[in-house]
């Protein structure tokens, strides 16, 4: 028997050259490898994220003044808008909206989630000392806060429904979806905010007062850090979302954030208003709206198209009852109409950009304080911050130390109309004390059964 | 496949080592020494196994060794767009097809899909395989299934064209000239266009000459110009080829020069000035052989000043090249109702488009015979090429006559393209023979590097004042809004490789073949490729059975199967990719940031785990020559594509509702067949062979995924293109049609309410021919050879574009075919196509035409001198042959053919001169 030759296999010899075949083509697009090795296109990609989130898909138009806000009832719709503030979730154009924001709002999770993946893997880019630390625990904080307006407009209030299953939450660009409960997100929303908050305050510009700029590298002055992500911020979502949990322990840590804020005094009320009609030294953070369009959208609405202030303002009579209410300056003298707060006329104090797209606010922070001690029946506190809140606005309330809780939560509905018209906040207020009926912009009310829940649209 | 070599034939074997190079597959030619010498008798036309022998392929045509390929070798169908491209001697195809298309159309990589092409064992690009000198050529096979392509790898996943060149003759010097020279002609056979006296008579029936008779009297008197001529000329070309060869068995040497100063094309102004200088040196010592390949190409080439050739079929016949002045109007007709831009006018301007490419290309291979079994043996092979391109449109075109005073400094445009490329491809084999008594072996071990770096950059610049201004340097400022553009890419590839092959008494033989590989151009996360293949072979006419038989000359009766790996994406399909977006800064121009806070974002959704195409694919085929004068072959083959690219939709809350996944599948099945028979053999020396050969081949789309399906049937279907499981994948598709409402001369359709809707498309029939191929007839006498082959394509189908475009939507204002005059004009009248305000006709099933074509492709005489008589001139040898390419063609869908650039007849004498 002849011998035959078995033939082995050809050895593959490749060795530590594996980077031979690491090569990327130069086109109009730029490879990751190439992009990714200086601080500044880490800061760039920071930028992109804020990018998509101004955009009119998400806060630039469905989230604030184009959608949410009509559902507050606050404005009288055109037809147009109509669908949106009947809360007719079937129609073509709520279907749209809804799919619109959770698509954009995953992306730019999506975005978190690769910047943080690009900033754990290349660890040989020399940054700024701290840069890099602030960059992952603001993706961290900006992450958990976008899960969680996701859960604001498609989740029930936690009380309501705790076991709903919707949101998903995205830990990573390759993990797979997490479907967590009601309760259970928003425990791990809270919980992952609290581990950026630790972080920020060591390394976020606006607690340590050390800018991370240098040649070619900006935006991190203290100053520039409210159009971010920034430690206030994220004490301010964190005080948002653990009052919603309703829980004793989620009341004592949305106070204790809101003390936070308060006391160190960073921030503080607008005493005039002079061409600043969005109040920005207010802002704890703001997103910068695509150079005009915001104004654009507002003068669309409010000049263009004639939408007036409805009843559930109730402007006649507020200004009846607290005519220096600083916040008039945002409405016509005639108090229909809502056009100068955004017009192309508000600039921001300092950089006299256009208004600001409020994310999270001073006034906010006290009425979460507020709502909060009130939930822990203290009546005293409740009435400290609410009186410091209506006496910097130059308002008046009816409340002395004495009211009753009912007065108070009165007091924090009618303050939460008033502080947050074209924002957006309204609905999500309503959504957390579940009211079974709301004012409706036609003068009557509307009944709320299973109209807080935004429809999760289907692949 | 590997075929064995006995140990006898080693002495030769280093030499046709050292020529061929590369793999085993190369160097397997025949199974016995007899069929060699056989088959070098005069005139006797075989098919070696699967390849082609060079002095067939310049039987068929005397210069284009594409063209030669496609008579003999019926599964190769260039891209669609030859179609149009004609007799442009600058055209290069992008993709060549063999045996079926196996991707889904609509993703980038369908444009491209082309084979490899392998010269003397190392890789070219198809512009080099375009301008390939036929004379070098010995011979040719293209591989197209799995057991012979494996061992290309993840390169040859299309198929691979194997080109090996001529030896060089050892002896005494010897120069060898070979002149080919001749004269095209146009084949405007498709075209039947309206002359002046028919254009004006429909203009006047339609009416558009009332009220006007002094226009019609006027043109009329204009005579009638037929605008199809004005671009065309019968240019003379002639290529000169000289070389120099000669040497002993240390040392073996050859030099090459080629000169086509003269070479234009059938329209006016284009021209491809080809030379060529080449060496290469062989040196052989003991067990030791050494080889190096220089050559360089120079190429200066033109495009036609006269633009495309569609363009001269709208020009109305009644308007003339010159004014009455003599002068060329930039606008004929200009103040009356139709006036047309003159593209004659263009040509009196300075403008050219123009290009001048250099190629090198150095091989150098080794061979060392370490023991009489073992062979170690490698190349080198470093390719550059550099390709610059001018683009000069004159200010006083046509095109910038539009521009406001204030734009004028814009007219004129001048631009550069450049284009480099840089290849350095290396083998080493090791190669193992023995015998022990009736059992070969050949066993085979190597490794094959591959990395090149193209690079390209263009520009554009405007505002050259004048005619004479013919330069960049000319140029005031950048084109508006064309940015310049470039790019680099890199493309490296490493793999290793082990084929063996096994053979039994020369009856029984097997070989496999194995290769695995990484290419920087897979996926990140699946870089590695791996190809396999294995073939069985029996030789029947060996067994004892047969033997004795007579008739029988050969019967040899195969199989093989196997898997390869075919290259099917981008980088950015693969890879996330960014881009800035400038106009869109986060915060801009704000006091502290002036430059605003730069926006930076990722563009595209990407899978890293993204896989090659993998095509499956077996064959059996057989071999039969009987009498000594029947040789047929035929094989059914079967390849499966799979992991096809497609898009499916993906959970939102990923951040992307798409991905790229592999789902897709297509099949590729079908026979191919070919045919040489002697039907005549007289005393007198004169053999007749009748050779026919064909494909039939069948293409399925087998599976695609449901998301992909219907995003893509809704993305095309006012293109007529869709996918359905089940029918081809290029199959066509309309809404049938009810004939054209003889009350509007509007088309009615067979579906809802007779109007055209997407929903009503259906499948109208398959474009791959159910039978294609040659035929045709070979033959000597004496020193006399002669051929005459058509190629044929019968039964596909296809969509008579050209009829939509040019009669259904044609314009009355401006000239076409005659069948205009059969458009609907009134009510009543039941009309073939639609009336005059039909501006688009939709997929619709009236255009579908199976199209059935014959053509004749070669008409070859060619006489070869004795000897004797060869001396008498001082030649050791003549050789004169007369060739007449592309005389007709004719198929039963009319369509016109060659848009962009006419087709030709060609007459070509051919010299080869020995001295």
């Amino acid at each position: 028997m002849k011998k035959y030759y078995i033939i082995a296999l050809a050895l593959l010899l490749f060795s530590s050259c594996s980077d031979w075949f690491d090569v990327a083509p130069k086109e109009e697009y730029i490879d990751e490898e190439a992009l990714f090795s200086s601080e500044s296109a880490f800061r760039n990609a920071m930028n992109g994220i804020y990018t998509e989130l101004r955009g009119r898909d998400l806060y630039g138009g469905n989230l604030t003044l184009g959608g949410v806000e009509f559902m507050g009832q606050t404005f009288v719709p055109d037809e147009a808008l109509k669908p949106v503030a009947d809360f007719n979730y079937q129609s073509a154009l709520v279907q749209g909206m809804a799919e619109s924001v959770w698509e954009k709002m995953y992306h730019a999770i999506y975005s978190c989630n690769n910047l943080t993946r690009l900033l754990q893997k290349k660890t040989d880019v020399v940054f700024v000392e701290g840069s890099r630390e602030m960059m992952l625990a603001e993706l961290k904080a900006l992450r958990a806060t976008l899960h969680y307006e996701l859960v604001r407009l498609f989740h029930p209030q936690v009380t309501a429904n705790a076991d709903f299953k919707g949101v998903v939450w995205m830990e990573s660009t390759t993990a797979e979806p997490v479907l967590l409960s009601n309760r259970e997100l928003v425990t791990k929303i809270v919980l992952e905010l609290t581990g950026a908050i630790g972080e920020l305050k060591k390394y976020d510009p606006v607690t340590t007062r050390v800018s991370y700029n240098s040649d070619a590298l900006f935006g991190t002055n203290s100053a520039d850090r409210v159009w971010k992500m920034n430690y206030y911020a994220a004490l301010g979502v964190k005080a948002r979302a653990s009052l919603s949990l309703g829980t004793a322990a989620g009341y004592t840590d949305a106070r204790a954030c809101a003390d936070a804020v308060i006391d160190d005094g960073y921030f503080a009320f607008a005493t005039t208003a002079g061409t600043d009609l969005g109040f920005s030294a207010e802002h704890l953070w703001g997103l910068a709206p695509a150079d005009t369009d915001f104004s654009e959208l507002s003068d669309e609405l409010f000049v263009d198209r004639g939408i007036v202030l409805s009843g559930v303002a109730d402007a006649v009579s507020w200004k009846a009852g607290a005519a220096d209410d600083l916040r008039f300056k945002w409405l016509t003298t005639d108090l229909t109409s809502m056009s100068p707060k955004y017009a192309a006329t508000s600039l921001v104090k300092d950089t006299e950009t256009p208004a600001r797209i409020a994310m999270v606010k001073l006034g906010e922070i006290y009425l979460i304080a507020a709502e909060a001690a009130l939930e822990q029946n203290d009546l005293a506190g409740t009435y400290g911050y609410l009186s410091t809140f209506v006496t910097k606005r130059f308002s008046r309330t009816t409340l002395t130390e004495l009211s009753t809780a009912e007065e108070f939560r009165a007091e924090i509905c009618t303050q939460y109309v008033r502080e947050f018209l074209g924002e957006g906040q309204l609905f999500y207020a309503y959504k957390r004390w579940n009211l079974s009926s709301i004012p409706s912009y036609t003068g009557g009310s509307v009944d709320m059964t299973n109209k807080y829940t935004w429809i999760i649209p289907t692949n | 496949m590997i075929k064995l070599l006995r140990v006898k034939e080693r002495k030769s074997l280093l030499l046709g080592m050292l020529l061929l190079g590369s793999t085993a597959v190369t160097m397997a030619q025949t199974d016995s020494r007899q069929d060699v010498r056989d088959s070098q008798e005069k005139g006797k036309v075989w098919n070696m196994g699967e390849s082609l022998s060079g002095e067939q392929l310049r039987r068929f045509h005397p210069t284009d060794l594409l063209k030669a390929l496609q008579v003999m070798e019926p599964s190769l169908r260039l891209a669609g767009d030859a179609e149009l491209y004609g007799s442009d001697l600058n055209y290069v195809p992008k993709s060549i097809d063999i045996r079926g298309k196996k991707s889904i159309l609509g993703t980038d990589m369908e444009e491209s899909a082309m084979p490899l092409i392998v010269v003397d064992g190392y890789e070219v690009s198809i512009d080099r395989l375009a301008d390939f000198d036929i004379h070098r050529v010995k011979s040719v096979s293209v591989l197209k299934d799995a057991a012979a392509m494996a061992i290309y790898g993840i390169r040859g996943g299309n198929g691979v064209i194997v080109v090996t060149t001529n030896d060089i003759h050892s002896g005494t010097l010897r120069v060898t000239y070979r002149f080919d020279g001749g004269v095209d002609m146009a084949d405007l056979s498709s075209y039947d266009l309206m002359n002046a006296r028919q254009k004006l008579a429909l203009e006047k029936e339609m009416g558009l000459y009332e009220g006007n008779e002094e226009l019609y009297q006027s043109r009329l008197k204009n005579g009638n110009t037929n605008w199809l001529e004005v671009p065309l000329q019968k240019p003379f070309r002639h290529k000169h080829q000289i070389e120099v060869e000669g040497g002993d068995s240390t040392m073996l040497y050859r030099v090459y020069l080629l000169a086509t100063p003269g070479n234009k094309g059938i329209m006016k102004g284009s021209k491809r000035d080809h030379y060529a200088v080449g060496t290469r040196l062989n040196y052989t010592h003991k067990g030791l052989s050494i080889s190096d390949e220089l050559r360089v190409d120079v190429i200066y080439s033109k495009d036609s000043p006269y633009g495309i050739f569609m363009n001269y079929m709208a020009i109305n016949p009644y308007y003339r090249k010159y004014a009455a002045d003599g002068v060329a109007e930039s606008v004929l007709g200009e103040g009356t109702f139709n006036p047309q831009p003159s593209p004659f006018y263009e040509t009196t301007l300075s403008s050219f488009s123009k290009n001048r490419a250099t190629r090198v290309i150095n091989n150098v291979q080794a061979a060392w015979e370490i023991t009489g079994e073992l062979t170690l043996s490698g190349h080198f092979a470093f390719t550059k090429d550099f390709n610059k391109q001018d683009q000069f449109v004159s200010p006083k075109s046509y095109r910038f006559m539009g521009l406001p005073i204030e734009d004028s400094e814009l007219a004129g445009e001048y631009g550069i393209r450049r284009n480099n490329t840089t290849v350095y491809e290396e083998k080493l084999m090791l190669n193992y023979r023995n015998e022990f008594g009736r059992h070969h072996l050949n066993a085979l071990l190597g490794i094959h590097s591959y990395a090149s770096k193209v690079y390209s950059d263009n520009y554009t610049g405007v505002g050259l004042a004048s005619d004479h201004m013919n330069y960049i340097s000319f140029a005031q400022k950048y084109a508006f809004d064309r940015k310049p553009g470039g790019r680099e890419f890199r493309d490296r590839l490493f793999g290793g490789y082990a084929a063996a092959s096994y053979d039994y008494d020369g009856r029984y033989e097997a070989d496999a073949v194995l290769r695995v590989e990484k290419s920087s151009r897979l996926a990140p996360k699946k870089q590695v490729a791996t190809s396999w293949g294995i073939n069985g072979r029996w030789n029947v006419h060996r067994e004892a059975m047969l033997s004795g038989c007579k008739r029988v000359d050969r019967l040899v009766l195969q199989a093989g199967v196997g898997v390869t790996p075919g290259f099917q994406f981008d980088y950015n399909q693969v890879n996330p990719v960014y881009a800035y977006d400038i106009d869109n800064p986060y915060l801009n121009g704000a006091k502290n940031n002036s430059l605003g806070l730069v926006t930076l974002s990722q563009v595209n959704h990407y899978n890293p785990r993204l896989k090659w195409r993998s095509d499956r694919n077996f064959y059996v085929g057989a071999e039969l020559s009987m009498w000594e004068r029947l040789e047929a072959r035929v094989r059914y083959y079967n390849t499966l594509s799979r992991d096809l690219v497609v898009l499916k939709g993906n959970d939102i809350a990923t951040g992307f509702a798409e991905k790229w996944v592999n789902d897709g599948e297509i099949r590729n099945a079908g026979v191919e067949f070919s045919l040489n028979a002697g039907i005549w053999k007289d005393a007198e020396g004169l053999s007749l062979n009748l050779l026919v050969n064909g494909i039939a081949n069948k293409n399925e789309l087998v599976k695609v995924s449901d998301y992909y399906r219907l995003k893509y049937n809704a993305e095309y279907a006012e293109t007529g293109r869709q996918l359905t499981e089940g029918k081809a994948v290029n199959a066509i598709y309309a809404v049938k049609s009810a004939g054209i409402d003889p009350a509007t001369g509007k088309e009615i359709y067979a579906g809802n309410r007779g109007e055209w809707s997407a929903g009503d498309i259906t499948y109208q029939g398959d474009p791959t021919p159910k039978l294609a191929g040659s035929f045709g007839l070979t033959g000597t006498y004496g020193n006399w050879d002669f051929n005459c082959m058509f190629r044929y394509s019968f039964g596909g189908k296809v969509y008579n574009q050209e009829a939509a475009e040019f009669t259904d939507m044609a314009d009355l204002n401006a000239n076409g075919p005659v069948q205009m005059r059969d458009k609907w004009r009134k009510a009543g009248q039941d009309a073939k196509w639609q009336g005059f305000d039909n501006r688009l006709t939709l997929p619709t099933s009236r255009f579908v035409e199976t199209r059935n074509i014959l053509s004749l492709s070669s008409l070859h005489v060619g006489y070869r001198f004795d000897a004797a008589l060869a001396e008498k001139m001082y030649m050791t040898g003549l050789r004169v042959a007369l060739s007449c390419n592309d005389l007709f063609y004719s198929s039963s869908a009319k369509m016109e053919r060659g848009l962009i650039y006419p087709f030709a007849r060609s007459f070509t004498l051919s010299l080869q001169a020995t001295f």
